[in-house]
Parts: C-alpha cells; sequence; structure tokens
C-alpha cells in the first residue's frame, strides 16, 4: 500500500523528465503509475472476511507521526476505483490531448494527484490524512489551472483552491481536536468513547463537515465545481467524477463512524446533502454547455452520496457505497463520452449538436447506457442504487423521499437532455465532420458504460464489491440485497412516478427553460464570492497605497506604536511581575550621571561632532559600568569599540553635511516624544521584571569546568572560544561581511574628494539649497 | 541598583527612540547606537548587579556570572558593526539622493525635499564633494524618473 501510494509520485518525476521527450506516449509510462494501485485488488476481492493490513513506516516518531497506510475494505475499494479510473484517464488522454501539450507538466501532476488521493483514501493517521487532503487541493489547483493562459482556467483554479483550502484549514482544526479528544493520532486506534465524551467533540463535527462540504462541492460551496471544468477533459473524469471531489464523501463515511451517533451529523448532512441533490439536477437541466451539465450533475450526485453516509445506518452506507461505484462508472464514462463530441466536433454546446448517433455509433451505444444508468432505469446499475436510496429515504420519512423523487426526476431529465445530442437531425457546427473517435478515446468509456450495464444484469458483482467494505464501514448486518426486483415496494412505485415526472419535465422542456429563467436567483454563490473576492481586492489595494512607501520614520511610528499597544496590553494584565530591588550605592552614581549626560547631550547637540562626542559619553559610561560591575573584559572591548566607532563617524563625516536638525511638525513631536518615553518606561519595567532568576543559573558549570576543560582562568574569554566557540565564528563571520558590505557600499560610489575650501567646516548649520 | 539600572536603560532606549525618529540620517545611526547601549546595560542588570569577583579564576570566589559578560562581548561587536554598516548605507544613501532626509527619502531616493518645483535629485551618483549651491545649478536639470512621487 505505501508503494501504491508512493508509486504515482516517482512516475511523476519520471514523466517530467520523459514528457518533452516521448511527447504524448508518455501517457502509457503515466498509466503504468497507477499498476501498484491496481494490484491491490486481489486483497480486496478477499475483503470481506480478511483482517485489514496495516503498514506503518516510521517518520517523526517523537510527534506520534507515521506515515500508516490500512487496508480496510472501504479504502481498498476506493485506491481500486481510483487506480482503475486513473490508468483509464491515462490512455484516454494519450489520444485526446493535442500534440503541443506540455505532457511533461500535464501528467505529473495527474500522477502527482492520483498519488494524493490514494494516500488519503488509504492512510490511517490523521495528519497524513490532512497532509494528503491538502496536496489533493494544490494539484487539482495544477490540473485545472494547467492551461493558464485562459483566464477562466485561473479563475477556475483559485476558485476551486480558495474553496477547497478553506476546507483544509477546517479539517487541520479538526483532526487536531480529534486527536486531543482521542488520544490519538491514528484512525484505527481512536478513542471514540473519549471523543464522544470531551468538549471537542461537537466543534470537530461542525469542523469536519465544512471540510468535507467544501471538497465534494456540497451548497452552498458547490460554485468551485462547475468552474473546475476548465481542466482538460480527461482530468475533469478523473477529478471531478470518480475522486477528488468525493474525498468529502470518503470523509464523511470514515468520520461517519465516529460522529455518526450524533444527532447533529445526520440532521446537517442529509437535509445539505439532498437540498445539493435537487438544486445540483436543476443547475444542470439548465445547462447548454454538455461539460457544465456533468458538473452540476456530479453535484447533485454527490450530494445524493453525502445524503446516504450522512444517515450513519448500516441501509445508508450499504446504498451509499454501491451508488459510490455506480457513480464512479457512469459519470466517468459520460465524461469520456463528452470529450469524444468534443474532440470530433469543435463544441460541447448543446442546441448546436444533434442526431450524432449516425456519426459517432459506439459512442452513442456507451453514452446511453451511462446516462440510463444516471437517469436509474432498468437493468442499469444506477437503477439498482437509486432503489436503494429511495429505501433509505422512505424509512427517514415522507418529506425527505419527496425530495428524493424530486431530484432523481431532475436527473432523469437531464439525462434524457445529454442524450438529446445524437437524436434528431444531424447537426454540426460548420466546418466539423464527426467520425467515430479511434479507439483510444472510444474503449474507456464503452469499457465503464457496460461495467454499468454489467452492474445493473449481474447485480450479484456490484453487490460482491459492496459487501467488500462492509466490515469497514459496518454494514455487515444489513439484509439487504442488489437485484432489479424487489417486489412491488414502496420504492417501485416512487420510481414510477419519477419516470412520470421526468418525463413531463422533458416534455415541458421548453416551459422548464422560461421557468429558469425566470427563478434564477439574484444573489447566489458565485456573486457572493465573487463580491468577497473583489473586495479583499479593493481593500488590500487601498491598504498598501496608504501603508507601503511611507517615509521611514513614519512607518516606524506605525511600529513602535503597535509595540506599544502590545506591550500595555502585556503590562495590565500582570503589573504583578515587577519587583523594584536592590539599594542605591553612592559609587556607581558618577557611572549613573556619564550614561544620562550622554543621553540628555545628544538630544540637545546642534553640531554632528558634538553629537558624536556626546555619544561617545554614553559609550564610556557603558565602559565604566562593566568595570564597576566585574567585567573587565567588556570593559575593555567598549572602550577599544567606541574609539573605533568615533573614527568611523569621522571618516564618514567628510562625506556626510553637517548634523541639520530637520524641524518635526508639532503634532509628531508630541508623538514622538509619546512614543520614546513609553517605549523608556516599557524598556524599564522590562528589566525590572526579568531580574529575579527564575531558574537557576547555569554559570557555575562554566566556573567549574572553564580550567578544567578549556585550560584558562578567564572564563568569559573560554566561554568565548571554547564553550561558544560556533557563536564567536558566527560573529567573526558577521563582522567580515559587514566588511565586505561596507566595502562594496562605499566603492560603488564615485570616489570623494576631500573639500579644499578652507572655511568649509564640517559643523555648519544646514545646507539648503535655493 | 538594578531599578537605578533599569531606570537608566529606559532612558537611554527613549532618546535612542526620539533619535531613531528623527529625520535627519546621522541622527538614526546614532539613535542605533544608544539602543545598542541599552541592551547591553540591561543584559548585565538582568543578570544581577553583585558586589563579587569578577570571573577570572585566579581570584578568590564567589564569582560574578561569566554567560552574560560573554553574550555582551559578543554584542558589542556585532553593534559595532551594525553601527559601520548603517553608517556607509546612510552615506550612500546621502550620496544618491543628494541630501540626508529620512523622510523625504520615500520609495525613491531620489527626491529632491529642498527644491521647490517638486524636481528630482540626479538619480545617478549625486556626490556629496560639490561643496556648493552654484555647482549644483550648473549642472543640467535632472529628469524626473519614471514612477516616481511627483
Amino acid at each position: 500500500m505505501t508503494l501504491a501510494v508512493f508509486f504515482p509520485f516517482l512516475i511523476a518525476a519520471l514523466a517530467a523528465w520523459l514528457g518533452p521527450r516521448l511527447g504524448r506516449r508518455t501517457g502509457y509510462v503515466a498509466a503504468a503509475a497507477f499498476l501498484p494501485a491496481l494490484l491491490l485488488i486481489p486483497e480486496l476481492l478477499r475483503m470481506p472476511g480478511a483482517v485489514p493490513a496495516l503498514e506503518v513506516t516510521r517518520w517523526v516518531p517523537t510527534l506520534d507521526l507515521n506515515l500508516a497506510f490500512r487496508g480496510d475494505g472501504f479504502s481498498l475499494l476506493f485506491a481500486a476505483l481510483i487506480g482503475v479510473i486513473g490508468t483509464l484517464a491515462s490512455l484516454y488522454s494519450v489520444a485526446y490531448l493535442s500534440e503541443r501539450e506540455r505532457f511533461g507538466r500535464f501528467y505529473s501532476y495527474l500522477l502527482c494527484f492520483g498519488g494524493s488521493m490514494l494516500g488519503l483514501v488509504l492512510t490511517d493517521n490523521l495528519v497524513a490524512l490532512f497532509g494528503f487532503w491538502e496536496m489533493t487541493s494544490v494539484t487539482s489547483f495544477l490540473l485545472i489551472g494547467l492551461w493558464h493562459t485562459r483566464s477562466a482556467a485561473r479563475d477556475g483554479a483559485v476558485k476551486a483552491f480558495l474553496v477547497s483550502a478553506l476546507g483544509g484549514l477546517a479539517l487541520l482544526a479538526a483532526v487536531a481536536l480529534i486527536a486531543l479528544g482521542g488520544g490519538s493520532t491514528s484512525l484505527s486506534g481512536l478513542d471514540v468513547g473519549a471523543l464522544r465524551e470531551s468538549a471537542y467533540f461537537t466543534p470537530a463535527l461542525l469542523l469536519t463537515l465544512l471540510a468535507a462540504f467544501t471538497k465534494s462541492a456540497q451548497l452552498p460551496f458547490h460554485l468551485w465545481l462547475p468552474t473546475a471544468m476548465e481542466a482538460p477533459t480527461p482530468v475533469s473524469a478523473f477529478l471531478h467524477s470518480a475522486t477528488m471531489v468525493k474525498a468529502g464523501v470518503v470523509l464523511v463515511a470514515k468520520f461517519g463512524l465516529i460522529f455518526g451517533g450524533a444527532a447533529l451529523w445526520s440532521g446537517i448532512i442529509v437535509p445539505v446533502g439532498l437540498a445539493t441533490l435537487v438544486w445540483g439536477a436543476w443547475l444542470a437541466l439548465r445547462q447548454t454547455d454538455l461539460k457544465a451539465l456533468l458538473a452540476y450533475s456530479t453535484v447533485s450526485q454527490l450530494g445524493l452520496l453525502m445524503s446516504l453516509y450522512g444517515l450513519a445506518d448500516a441501509e445508508g452506507r450499504f446504498a451509499a457505497t454501491a451508488h459510490l461505484l455506480n457513480h464512479a462508472a457512469f459519470k466517468a464514462a459520460l465524461f469520456f463520452v463528452v470529450g469524444i463530441i468534443d474532440h470530433e466536433t469543435g463544441t460541447r454546446e448543446i442546441p448546436l449538436l444533434g442526431g450524432l448517433r449516425r456519426a459517432l455509433p459506439v459512442t452513442f451505444a456507451a453514452a446511453l447506457l451511462a446516462a440510463m444508468s444516471m437517469a436509474g432505469l432498468p437493468p442499469l446499475g444506477g437503477f439498482i442504487s437509486k432503489e436503494l436510496f429511495y429505501e433509505a429515504m422512505l424509512h427517514q420519512g415522507p418529506l425527505f423521499l419527496a425530495v428524493a423523487v424530486a431530484g432523481s426526476a431532475l436527473t432523469f431529465a437531464y439525462s434524457f437532455r445529454l442524450l438529446r445530442v445524437f437524436l434528431g437531425t444531424p447537426r454540426a457546427p460548420a466546418g466539423a465532420e464527426p467520425h467515430e473517435a479511434p479507439p483510444g478515446l472510444t474503449l474507456p468509456a464503452a469499457g465503464l458504460a457496460l461495467t454499468a450495464l454489467v452492474f445493473g444484469v449481474l447485480p450479484g458483482t456490484a453487490e460482491a464489491l459492496t459487501r467488500t467494505a462492509q466490515s469497514a464501514l459496518n454494514f455487515g448486518d444489513y439484509d439487504g440485497y442488489l437485484s432489479l426486483w424487489h417486489g412491488v415496494t414502496p420504492a417501485l412505485l416512487a420510481t414510477l412516478l419519477t419516470w412520470a415526472l421526468g418525463a413531463v419535465l422533458v416534455w415541458q422542456a421548453r416551459g422548464m427553460r422560461a421557468l429558469g429563467r425566470r427563478l434564477t436567483p439574484r444573489v447566489n454563490a458565485n456573486t457572493v464570492y465573487y463580491g468577497l473576492t473583489q473586495t479583499v481586492n479593493v481593500f488590500s489595494s487601498w491598504l498598501i497605497a496608504r501603508t507601503q512607501g511611507l517615509p521611514l520614520p513614519d512607518q516606524l511610528r506605525i511600529m513602535l506604536a503597535a509595540a506599544a499597544l502590545m506591550a500595555g496590553y502585556a503590562v495590565w494584565r500582570a503589573p504583578q511581575v515587577f519587583y523594584p530591588i536592590g539599594t542605591l550605592p553612592l559609587g556607581v552614581l558618577p557611572v549613573a550621571a556619564l550614561l544620562i549626560a550622554g543621553a540628555v547631550g545628544v538630544l540637545l547637540s546642534r553640531g554632528r561632532l558634538t553629537a558624536v562626542i556626546v555619544t561617545g559619553l554614553t559609550g564610556f559610561g557603558s565602559a565604566a559600568a562593566f568595570l564597576a560591575f566585574r567585567a573587565p573584559d567588556l570593559a575593555l572591548t567598549q572602550l577599544l569599540v567606541e574609539a573605533v566607532t568615533v573614527i568611523l563617524f569621522l571618516l564618514a563625516f567628510r562625506y556626510l553635511p553637517g548634523v541639520r536638525d530637520l524641524p518635526r511638525t508639532r503634532g509628531r513631536y508630541v508623538f514622538d516624544v509619546a512614543i520614546a518615553g513609553l517605549a523608556g518606561v516599557g524598556i524599564t519595567l522590562l528589566v525590572l521584571s526579568s531580574v529575579r532568576f527564575l531558574a537557576p543559573p547555569i554559570s557555575p558549570y562554566y566556573l567549574e569546568y572553564s580550567y578544567k576543560g578549556g585550560g584558562g582562568k578567564n572564563v568569559v574569554n573560554v566561554l568565548l572560544v571554547d564553550f561558544r566557540g560556533f557563536d564567536t565564528l558566527g560573529e567573526i563571520t558577521v563582522v567580515g561581511m559587514v566588511a565586505l558590505a561596507v566595502l562594496s557600499l562605499v566603492r560603488l560610489g564615485k570616489p570623494g574628494r576631500p573639500r579644499r575650501t578652507p572655511d568649509d567646516t564640517a559643523d555648519l548649520p544646514a545646507r539648503r539649497r535655493p | 541598583m538594578e531599578t537605578l539600572f533599569a531606570v537608566i536603560i529606559g532612558l537611554l532606549v527613549a532618546a535612542g527612540v526620539f533619535l531613531v525618529l528623527s529625520r535627519v540620517i546621522v541622527r538614526v545611526v546614532l539613535g542605533l547606537t544608544f539602543i545598542s547601549y541599552a541592551a547591553n546595560l540591561a543584559i548585565l542588570t538582568v543578570a544581577g548587579l553583585r558586589e563579587v569577583s569578577p570571573p577570572l579564576l585566579t581570584l578568590p570566589g564567589p564569582y560574578m556570572d561569566p554567560l552574560p559578560q560573554a553574550l555582551i562581548l559578543t554584542a558589542i561587536v556585532i553593534g559595532f558593526a551594525t553601527t559601520a554598516l548603517l553608517l556607509t548605507v546612510a552615506l550612500r544613501a546621502y550620496q544618491v539622493a543628494g541630501h540626508d532626509d529620512v523622510e523625504a527619502f520615500g520609495d525613491n531616493l531620489a527626491r529632491d525635499p529642498d527644491a521647490h518645483d517638486g524636481s528630482f535629485a540626479d538619480p545617478e551618483h549625486q556626490s556629496p564633494d560639490r561643496p556648493d549651491v552654484e555647482d549644483m545649478q550648473d549642472d543640467e536639470p535632472a529628469p524626473a524618473p519614471a514612477g516616481g512621487r511627483p
């Protein structure tokens, strides 16, 4: 399993290298990346009975971070699904993409995405789950924006990323809360009972739901999925029908075992899922672009899956898993079909197309089977899983069933609308001469459509696959079974009603379109999204225009005022830490006077020489203080540095004007005095609060080992060169770097000429140019 | 004693901050020097000022804490390096901008704050060694660089 997850990443690196060399044939290499995932199928087929395998690779053991992969029935089922669809999408894209595509980039993104998705479903570690979740967001961003020269692709990519990254943050918080409450970061090792008891339970539940809803495009986060259709069609088939958007469904299915007992869980998911089912189907019916129709259909079908898994009972999980298989088969097939139509006619607009069944017979057959499965017609797999869906909703109440029927009737109608491009009189855009696509395109579509048929005609196959997940999702005791004929049940009656309603919708298509135009809400998720993003843009431009590029003193004022605010808050919150201690010995008073004289003098000084000399007072005062407080090395160093500093200033003054004191405005002056005063008081308080030793000092160690270990009796020196030798090396490096910088700065400019005029002294009043 | 030094350190920082906020570039450099003095003294003070022997093992104990002293020793040298670098940057800024008014540097170093007509100083080198105003006026009026603020 570890191999299955990481092999696609390896091949992705290879594909990036091979892309420019092999061109479109890189796709065959890419298809091979899913081989380890496909090799999980034999293990899956043993599944309801076999014990889940656990593969643990230690990563950061101290943080309880392991790469743990757990192959239970549900994970393996999903991994196999990803493997199959991934392989088909890779092969399909070989024939689909144009010769000029950047294959290296395309296939490496695709494989990274596949690897992240495999990791997401197989991982047993919560932190890794979050990591893979975010990786799917990032890789799908890259895939959607693959044709980044088109603004629609950029917009779609950004939108998808913003929405799913929002959900990713929610998931991070949820994962942290679950790990805290459950006492483990391992999904299978969680103490669910403790988590249910803890206060983290409800927040974690809500955050998980937010993550799942954003990823699986539930209302009102459905806005990103249709624009994500800007990706190339094979990618859409892979990402947005079979795998990526189902990440949220996986989350709900897996975490339903943790949160399922809470009334809040089902109470939120089921209504949201059903609302998404109906609204997505309604929007799908109104699309004219085939791919947009499929996108909204995916939104709608995800709502169905969500509502079923959200029930968190055996019946719902059984029905949802069965529908998951059917949906993967028919939706990927339909995406491939739409890709073929686009490829052959150059358009995806329904009004421009018609009668394609003559030109594309094989494609038509595949589309017919897949669309019938989507519409829930017998003898296709979709019919069976829809019956189960009705059954489950019937047990919730008549209102739930009514909504389910309405959604399915709309599904019926848009499935027919999709098929209309094959019916009627032949119609295609000028210049396009549609003829049957090459086998590279038709075979994946036909294979998946046949799978949908097999799932219906031989329900045992789908049942066996569904049952593999039974121990992982706790529906082993559910006694339902997949069959085309359960007898005359309420679900069957509801199905008949659905067909009748669907037929009416198809019949009254024109009226429905008029109604749809009338019902278009003025405010929808997209207008809210664009409103928000534009507001952020405008606001940040406004903020930058007013805060960046300020003069240095103003920026410093802002920073210092902010620091004053924060420090003031800290002082206000914890005033008890300041301990004025110590006596006032007369001996250090001269030192203190020297230090203060420097500080006051420099503020009063007008000339630059005066300023430097007065600064020196403080420098020598520090040296005196060091001497007074038993630090002779420091005093010596300070004296030397002080001398060099004065020389440095004098050298620089040769090229600098006098220290004129440019006036500040009165407001600034008062503000600066206040800021400076606050800074002084703050530092005083800080020093006072730090005077107490919170822990015993470590210096006895140095005093003891200075001679024993370092062979020197001056402990400070030994400290510098032996105990903290690398620090000193760093210090020397800094000085060296500064020397280089100073040298280059000075040499960059024109070499300065000495002033020749004898009366040009350094301390002239400010030089003003007229 | 610590209290006295805490107050002095506060004073030094206040003076430093006030200087840093001033308009003239040399004063900014001096302000940073004052802040670094204050920082050094603060490290010494928070370790405790006691009347004991310096950490020279030839003297009888008890000794002062040697660790803060080692830290300050490094800090003094780094502080000196910082001052040198800043001073050179100030020098270059003055050379490029032709004036030493920090507030007028803005995002375009070449703006001339003293020019009444809002013209720009020479964005190329402007040597400070042209001592006199007359020299400046002999030069061609410098073209305004694009993108600068008027």
